[in-house]
């Protein structure tokens, strides 16, 4: 794949980034309550669980006034929550997790498969494809994961995150997308992919 | 450890445990579960019927995450020192074994253990009782470390930064302070094992502070980086979490940041880990037990009462190592029929645990008189 056609592969991931974002419905009738339930769960998906999982919200039972703070909260430390969209996620919380609503029955997890689920040290990172990683990186993440990685408001911090252990994680992610990530499988081979995973675990 | 072994580990012996066997679920999954507050990252308490020891099994230890464990390798990238010190050093985790190995019991306790009691509500990970554990810590000094970078005298607080890294820039780091005196603590410790074990990654592996009888937030996990300075660390897990009002305020009442402090010492508690709720008793005597602690000094009193009765002083037994905790017990003869039992601790400045706790917005340190409802079956 030459660079211009890898430009081209990073476009059509920002387009398709940018169709994800559109997908949400645009206008919200208060009169329509499934809209406005749809519009609070697809804001609930693409900006809460971009950086933590949903039990630490689902067990918790706040007031009104708790979860415009603790959204407030999460809106300051970089959750990109729309403007048009909060309403409906307030609603939601408030609906779900409001101070009257019956405690969730928590889930149980034994240490070995938490332990588990991080990963394992990779035996034998790639070594040689990491400066081709870094130019990969450079055209088809950077515009989301920031140009050091370390995350911007559209994408999350990769570097030394426990995703890096999990190579075929890593991989079904790059090629499929995950909640507001497009998918890159157009624009990324199986070695490109290496290449980028070597680079990330040297950063 | 003290726990025995389990049904998978008796049929892995049976079995000689060479052969890969897929056990029928019921038998697989027998192993202690955590229950979960929240995923990605963890945080997960012990149910308090899995507390049955001095020492908490690291695979029944509660875990609490900020930012949630770095990936594997970066656990072997060593640790830094600067800041207001003679030698500016990356330190290498040989290097930090090297030093006086120390080893010590102590009581890990997340400062909002118990938020779920606090009414109104508070938000925050909505610990019950379970985010507790005493293990047995090893590492070295704090202040070996810090005595061999070479400490400038005007240095009055010590940072600490995880390899937790935030998911995005507007996210604060988990970076926080401890003051040089107890920075300076003998029992202050960068801890590399934990009951005997290597640190797992869950426990913050490679390295992480033991800050015995200060809450838990103070605790730091994947320790990356030290850096002496004569302020406090900068950001919001120092300069605005982990803050009680210095004095009780009715809920709902804004403290004035100057009007909070910064939670140090744990403060005195007991927890009642037998009867178990779920479990029906025979007729006869029974046995209640549990634990009980406290942040500075000890643990001298625990008081049982039974149905509203007399308060009865219970048995402290095992080991007693300040900031650890204390086991506890008292045999009682109860009729048959429900019943309900409370436990409250005393400590060696004369602290008793109160009925409540007074309320605060983020909900630490509840310590209120707590009570276990039991039944007793007909012979």
């Amino acid at each position: 794949m030459n660079r211009t056609t890898r430009s081209i592969g990073g476009m059509v991931a920002c387009l398709a980034l940018a169709a994800n974002l559109l997908a949400r419905p645009s206008t919200t009738d208060d009169d329509d309550p499934e809209a406005l339930a749809l519009q609070g769960r697809l804001a609930f998906e693409n900006n809460c669980l971009m950086c933590h999982g949903a039990p630490i919200i689902e067990s918790q039972r706040l007031t009104p006034e708790q979860w415009k703070a603790s959204l407030a909260k999460m809106i300051d430390w970089g959750a990109p929550v729309p403007i048009e969209d909060r309403e409906a996620l307030l609603a939601l919380l408030n609906a779900r997790y409001g101070e009257n609503v019956p405690p969730a029955k928590p889930g149980r997890i034994t240490i070995a498969e938490a332990e588990a689920s991080l990963g394992v040290h990779p035996a034998g990172s790639p070594t040689d494809a990491h400066v081709r990683g870094a130019e990969l990186f450079a055209l088809q993440c950077a515009s989301c994961h920031g140009a050091d990685a370390r995350g911007s408001q559209v994408g999350t911090n990769l570097v030394e995150k426990p995703v890096l252990d999990r190579g075929d994680d890593f991989r079904r992610i790059v090629r499929e997308g995950r909640r507001r990530m497009p998918g890159f499988k157009q624009s990324l081979d199986p070695s490109a992919e290496d290449a980028l995973i070597g680079w990330l675990r040297r950063k | 450890m003290a726990s025995g072994p389990n049904r998978r580990e008796i049929m892995r012996g049976v079995i000689g445990g060479a052969i890969a066997v897929t056990l029928p679920q019921a038998w697989a999954d027998d192993r202690p579960q955590l229950i979960v507050k929240g995923d990605s990252p963890l945080n997960a308490e012990t149910p308090a019927n899995l507390f049955t020891s001095y020492l908490t099994p690291v695979d029944r230890f509660f875990v609490r995450s900020h930012l949630g464990p770095p990936n594997a390798e970066a656990g072997d990238r060593g640790l830094s020192i600067g800041g207001l010190v003679r030698l500016r050093l990356p330190v290498e985790l040989a290097d930090v074994r090297r030093l006086e190995r120390v080893t010590l019991p102590a009581l890990l306790q997340c400062s909002g253990n118990g938020r779920a009691s606090f009414k109104p509500v508070v938000p925050g990970v909505g610990w019950e009782r379970g985010a507790v554990g005493n293990a047995e810590w090893t590492g070295a000094r704090l202040k070996e470390i810090l005595e061999r970078a070479g400490i400038d005298p005007r240095a009055k607080h010590v940072h600490f930064l995880g390899a937790d890294g935030p998911p995005n820039p507007k996210t604060p780091s988990y970076l926080r302070s401890l003051p040089i005196e107890r920075a300076m603590d003998p029992a202050t410790l960068v801890a590399y094992e934990m009951n005997g074990q290597p640190l797992s990654r869950l426990h913050g592996a490679p390295l992480r502070l033991v800050v015995p009888g200060w809450t838990g937030n103070h605790w730091m996990k994947w320790l990356r980086e030290i850096t002496v300075s004569t302020e406090e660390a900068p950001g919001f897990y120092q300069r605005t979490g982990y803050k009680m009002p210095k004095v009780p305020v009715l809920p709902g009442v804004t403290v004035k940041p100057e009007d909070m402090v910064s939670l140090t010492w744990l403060n005195v508690k007991s927890m009642i880990t037998a009867p178990d709720p779920a479990s029906p008793l025979g007729p006869g005597g029974i046995t209640v037990s549990g634990f009980a602690w406290t942040g500075k000094g000890r643990i001298e009193k625990v008081e049982v009462s039974v149905d509203d009765g007399e308060w009865r002083t219970a048995q402290l037994h095992g080991p007693d190592h300040e900031g650890a905790w204390r086991m506890w017990r008292i045999p009682l003869k109860v009729e048959p029929g429900k019943h309900r039992v409370r436990a409250r601790a005393t400590d060696s400045s004369g602290a008793v645990q109160p009925d409540t706790t007074p309320w605060n917005k983020s909900g630490y340190l509840w310590n209120g008189i707590e009570s276990v409802s039991f039944e007793v079956i007909r012979p």
